[in-house]
C-alpha cells in the first residue's frame, strides 16, 4: 500500500507536478487548493506527509499548521512547509515580537519568522522542513523519502 | 477740582477730602486750644476785677467806718481844745493800724494840723492832685466837700491806696475851740483824710493772679498733652503708615495694605488709599502682566522675531533669531536687514508683496548666519502700523526649516530606500514562483522525454512556456510603469466606458458567483479622459474586487456583491469613479502599502503591479486614488478625475 502524501497549494501549475513526481516515485498523491479543502482532506485521508504552501489565500499554510499541530489525531504528521523566501530556515532563530503572522503580506520574511518563533512560544513541534521555492521535484522526493521512506 | 467719585455722586470717601477734614481736626485742635486759653484768661480777668472791687468796697467800708472811729475820738480832743495833742494822738492812731499809710488832718485853708507821715507844718494846696477829687472846683473858695469821699490813688512807687476823706463839720461847741477860725457859709472845718494801704489787697489778687495763671499753664500743658496724645494715637501713627505705604507705593510696591477697623474719619482716609493702592496695584499688575506676557512671547521664541523700521534698519531682533543667525542683539541693531538675506532681491520681492496687503504669509527665503552658513528659512511678513495708522515698518516672524528639510529629504530618502526594498522583494518572489512552474514544468518534460510520454512532455512544455508568458508580462508591466506613456485625450462618456467594461466581465462574474452592478449618475458631462487607460484601471480595480470577493467565505444569505459608480465629485470640477465590493477588506497596513510596486496578497495570481499602476495612470490625469477600507467591512476604491483633464503642461 503506497504511502499518501497530501499536496495543499492554491497553484494548478504546482499541485500538477508535484503530483507527477509524488506518482512518479511510488506516493499516493492527494491534493488541496488551499487550508480549508486540506483539513477535510486530511480528516478523510490521514495522510503520512503533508506538502504545505506557506502563501495562500483565505487560510494561510501556518493557519493550517498550527491547526494541525495541536490536534492530538494530526499533530504527528510530518509536514514539509513550501515558501517563496529564501533564508527563514536559517534564520527562524532570530525571534521577532509581536503577533500578526495571520496577516503575513506585509513582510513575508518577518511574517514567516514571526509565525515560527510564535509556534515555539506555544511548544508546538516546528515543520519537518522547509524547502525553498522554485522547488526542484527531485530534491523534494529526497527529502519525503528521509522523512516516510 | 472735583473727583471723579464726587462727579458720579457716589459717596465713596476720596483721598482729598480725608486729608481736608484731617487738617480741619487739626486746626480745629488748635482752636479749641487758643479758645480754651482766652476763656481762662478772661475768666480771670473778670475774677480779678471781681475780687478787687470787693476788696476794695469792703476795705472802704471799713476805711469810712474806722475814719468815723477816729474822728470821734479826735472830736473829744478838738472840743476839749487840746488841738496841741492832736498830731500826737493821730501818730499813734496810725501806728496802731498798720493797714493805714497815712492819716493826716487837714484844715479847709488846706494846713495840716496833723500827719502821720508828715513831720512839721505843711499846707496842701487845694488845685492839686488828689485834693480835687473832694473839692468843688474850680470857685475862687472852694468848698470841701460834705459827703465822705473815697479815691484809690496810685503812688508812683507802685503801691496803692484806699484814700477815704471825712468832711468835719463845725458844731456849736466848735465856737470855743482854738482851732476854730470861721464858721461862716462853709460849714466844713476840714477833713480827716485817712489813706488805707491797698498792699494787702493788690498782694491778694497778684498772688490769686499767679495761681491762676499757674493753673492756666498748667491746664493748656495737660491740653497740649492729651491733644497730642490723642492725635497721635488717632492720627499720628496712621499718617506714619500712610506715609510709609505712600513711600512704599513710590518704589512701586503694592503689596501694601492697612487694617484699620475704627470707622472714624480717618479710617475713610485709609479705606481710600487702600482701595486706591489696591486698584492701582491691579492696574499696574494688568499691565505689568499683559507687558511681561508679550515681552515673554517674543523672548522664548524659538522662532526669530525680527522688526525693521521704515528705513529698512533692524530694531528688535529676538533670542530665537540671535541663537539662529549668531548675531548678537548688539552688534546687529540699526543694521539693514538686507544683511541678513542670501539674496538682498528676496527681501525686495517680499517688501512688494507686503505692498498689497497687510501680511505675506510663508515666504521662503534663505538667511544667511554670522558665519556665513545658509538657513532655509519661512517669513511672514507683516506691517508695524501705529494706532493712527502711520507705518513703524515690518515685522518677521521666520521660522528656521533647515534642518526639517533635511530630515524630509532624508526621510524621502528612506521612504524611497524602502519601497524599493519593497519592490525588489515582490520581483523576487514573482520570479521564484515563475521559476517554480518553470522548473515544475521541465522536470515533467524531462520525465515526458525518458518515459516517452508525450502527453507529459507536452505538460511539462506548456507550464514552461507558461512561466516564460507570466515572466515576460511582469516585465511589460514594469515597462509600462516605468515609463511615462503620452496619454490619448479625448472626451470620453465614462458612463459608456463603465457600461462597456460590464458588458464585457459580466459573465465572468457570473461564473464566480459575484453580482457585478453598475451605477451611473444623469446628466454626466464628458471627461477628458485617456479612454484606455481608465478602462485599464477599472478593470484593475474591479478584479481585485472579484478576486477578494472569491477569497471571502459569505455568510448563507450572503451575496458578493461588486459595484461600479460614476457620480459628480464633491470636489469642484471633478468626477468620481467608484468601485465598491462587500469582502473582507483590509488591515490599515495593507491598505498603506497596495500602491506600491510588487506589493501583493496573492501570491502566485498577481503580480503586484496592478495598482501602483492604477495610481500612476489616474496621477497622470491629475486626479486622485483613494481607498476606504476596514478589515470585514468590505472596501471602496474611489478614482478622482479632473473633467477638464489634466492641465497640459509637460506639452
Amino acid at each position: 500500500m503506497p504511502k499518501k502524501v497530501l499536496v495543499v497549494d492554491d497553484d494548478d501549475n504546482t499541485r500538477r507536478f508535484l503530483t507527477v513526481a509524488l506518482e512518479e516515485n511510488g506516493y499516493e498523491a492527494i491534493t488541496a487548493e488551499d487550508g480549508d479543502e486540506g483539513y477535510r482532506k486530511i480528516e478523510e485521508e490521514i495522510p503520512d506527509l503533508i506538502l504545505l504552501d506557506v502563501m495562500m489565500p483565505k487560510k494561510t499554510g501556518f493557519s493550517l499548521f498550527k491547526q494541525l499541530r495541536r490536534k492530538e489525531e494530526y499533530k504527528d504528521i510530518p509536514i514539509i512547509m513550501l515558501t517563496g523566501v529564501a533564508g527563514v530556515l536559517e534564520e527562524d532563530d532570530a525571534m521577532a515580537e509581536g503577533d500578526t503572522f495571520e496577516s503575513p503580506f506585509d513582510s513575508l520574511r518577518e511574517g514567516l519568522r514571526r509565525g515560527i518563533a510564535k509556534m515555539r512560544e506555544e511548544g508546538l513541534i516546528r515543520p519537518e522542513r522547509f524547502i525553498d521555492k522554485p522547488i526542484d521535484p527531485e530534491e523534494l522526493i529526497e527529502s519525503v523519502r528521509g522523512i516516510i521512506g | 477740582m472735583s473727583t471723579p467719585g464726587a462727579e458720579r455722586g457716589n459717596p465713596r470717601p476720596t483721598l482729598r477730602g480725608a486729608i481736608k477734614r484731617l487738617r480741619l481736626a487739626w486746626k480745629v485742635n488748635g482752636l479749641f486750644l487758643l479758645i480754651l486759653a482766652a476763656a481762662l484768661g478772661l475768666s480771670q480777668l473778670f475774677n480779678n476785677l471781681e475780687l478787687e472791687r470787693a476788696e476794695v468796697s469792703s476795705a472802704r467800708e471799713m476805711s469810712i467806718a474806722t475814719s468815723e472811729r477816729i474822728l470821734t475820738r479826735l472830736r473829744g480832743i478838738m472840743m476839749s481844745h487840746e488841738a496841741n495833742q492832736l498830731a500826737s494822738v493821730v501818730t499813734r492812731m496810725g501806728s496802731e493800724n498798720p493797714a493805714f499809710s497815712d492819716i493826716r488832718l487837714i484844715t479847709h485853708e488846706g494846713r495840716v494840723v496833723a500827719s502821720q507821715m508828715e513831720s512839721g507844718p505843711m499846707t496842701v494846696e487845694v488845685e492839686s492832685w488828689p485834693c480835687t477829687t473832694c473839692h468843688i472846683l474850680p470857685t475862687s473858695e472852694p468848698e470841701l466837700t460834705t459827703d465822705v469821699c473815697c479815691e484809690v490813688l496810685n503812688f508812683e512807687d507802685g503801691e496803692r491806696a484806699l484814700s477815704v476823706v471825712t468832711p468835719i463839720f463845725g458844731e456849736e461847741g466848735c465856737s470855743n475851740a482854738t482851732c476854730h477860725t470861721d464858721m461862716g457859709a462853709n460849714p466844713v472845718l476840714g477833713i480827716l483824710q485817712a489813706d488805707f494801704s491797698l498792699a494787702q489787697v493788690d498782694a491778694l489778687i497778684e498772688r490769686q493772679t499767679r495761681h491762676m495763671l499757674w493753673a492756666i499753664l498748667i491746664c493748656m500743658l495737660l491740653g497740649t498733652a492729651a491733644a497730642w496724645w490723642m492725635t497721635e494715637r488717632l492720627v499720628g501713627r496712621r499718617i506714619r503708615a500712610l506715609k510709609a505705604g505712600a513711600r512704599r507705593l513710590a518704589q512701586r510696591d503694592f503689596s501694601f495694605r492697612f487694617s484699620d477697623s475704627t470707622g472714624d474719619g480717618l479710617s475713610e482716609v485709609v479705606a481710600v488709599f487702600d482701595s486706591m493702592t489696591s486698584d492701582l496695584s491691579d492696574a499696574r499688575s494688568e499691565l505689568l502682566s499683559t507687558k511681561e506676557y508679550l515681552q515673554a512671547i517674543v523672548e522664548n521664541s524659538a522662532d526669530m522675531i525680527i522688526t525693521v523700521g521704515p528705513g529698512g534698519n533692524i530694531r528688535t531682533f529676538n533670542p530665537g533669531a540671535e541663537k539662529i543667525l549668531g548675531y548678537t542683539r548688539e552688534e546687529i541693531i540699526g543694521q539693514k536687514i538686507e544683511l541678513l538675506f542670501a539674496e538682498p532681491k528676496d527681501r525686495e520681492a517680499a517688501i512688494e508683496q507686503l505692498e498689497n496687503g497687510d501680511h505675506v504669509v510663508n515666504y521662503m527665503t534663505n538667511f544667511v548666519t554670522k558665519d556665513g552658513d545658509l538657513r532655509n528659512v519661512m517669513i511672514t511678513l507683516s506691517k508695524l502700523l501705529a494706532p493712527d495708522g502711520t507705518s513703524l515698518g515690518t515685522m518677521g516672524i521666520s521660522k528656521d526649516l533647515t534642518e526639517e528639510l533635511r530630515l524630509q529629504v532624508q526621510l524621502l530618502r528612506s521612504k524611497r530606500l524602502a519601497a524599493l526594498g519593497q519592490t525588489l522583494t515582490g520581483i523576487q518572489h514573482s520570479i521564484k514562483n515563475m521559476l517554480n512552474v518553470m522548473k515544475g514544468g521541465s522536470y515533467m518534460v524531462k520525465l515526458g522525454l525518458a518515459k516517452e510520454d508525450s502527453a507529459m512532455l507536452m505538460e511539462g512544455w506548456v507550464m514552461v512556456r507558461e512561466g516564460i508568458d507570466d515572466m515576460t508580462q511582469m516585465s511589460m508591466s514594469m515597462l509600462d510603469f516605468a515609463r511615462t506613456k503620452k496619454l490619448k485625450l479625448q472626451p470620453t462618456d465614462l458612463g459608456e466606458l463603465v457600461q462597456k467594461i460590464h458588458g464585457i466581465s459580466h459573465a465572468k462574474f457570473k461564473e464566480a458567483g459575484v453580482e457585478l452592478s453598475i451605477d451611473i449618475a444623469p446628466d454626466l458631462p464628458l471627461v477628458v479622459c485617456d479612454g484606455e487607460g481608465i478602462r485599464s484601471v477599472v478593470m484593475d480595480l474591479i478584479s481585485n474586487a472579484l478576486d477578494a470577493c472569491s477569497w471571502k467565505e459569505y455568510d448563507p444569505s450572503g451575496i458578493p456583491e461588486v459595484a461600479i459608480r460614476v457620480v459628480p465629485s464633491k470636489r469642484e470640477g471633478h468626477i468620481e469613479v467608484k468601485v465598491e465590493d462587500n469582502a473582507d477588506g483590509m488591515t490599515e497596513e495593507i491598505r498603506k502599502r497596495i500602491f506600491t510596486p510588487f506589493f501583493s496578497t496573492k501570491e502566485k495570481k498577481g503580480t503586484g503591479m496592478g495598482l501602483a499602476v492604477v495610481s500612476r495612470i489616474v496621477e497622470s490625469h491629475e486626479g486622485d486614488t483613494y481607498v476606504e477600507s476596514e478589515p470585514g467591512e468590505g472596501t471602496t476604491f474611489r478614482v478622482l478625475l479632473p473633467i477638464q483633464g489634466p492641465s497640459l503642461r509637460e506639452e
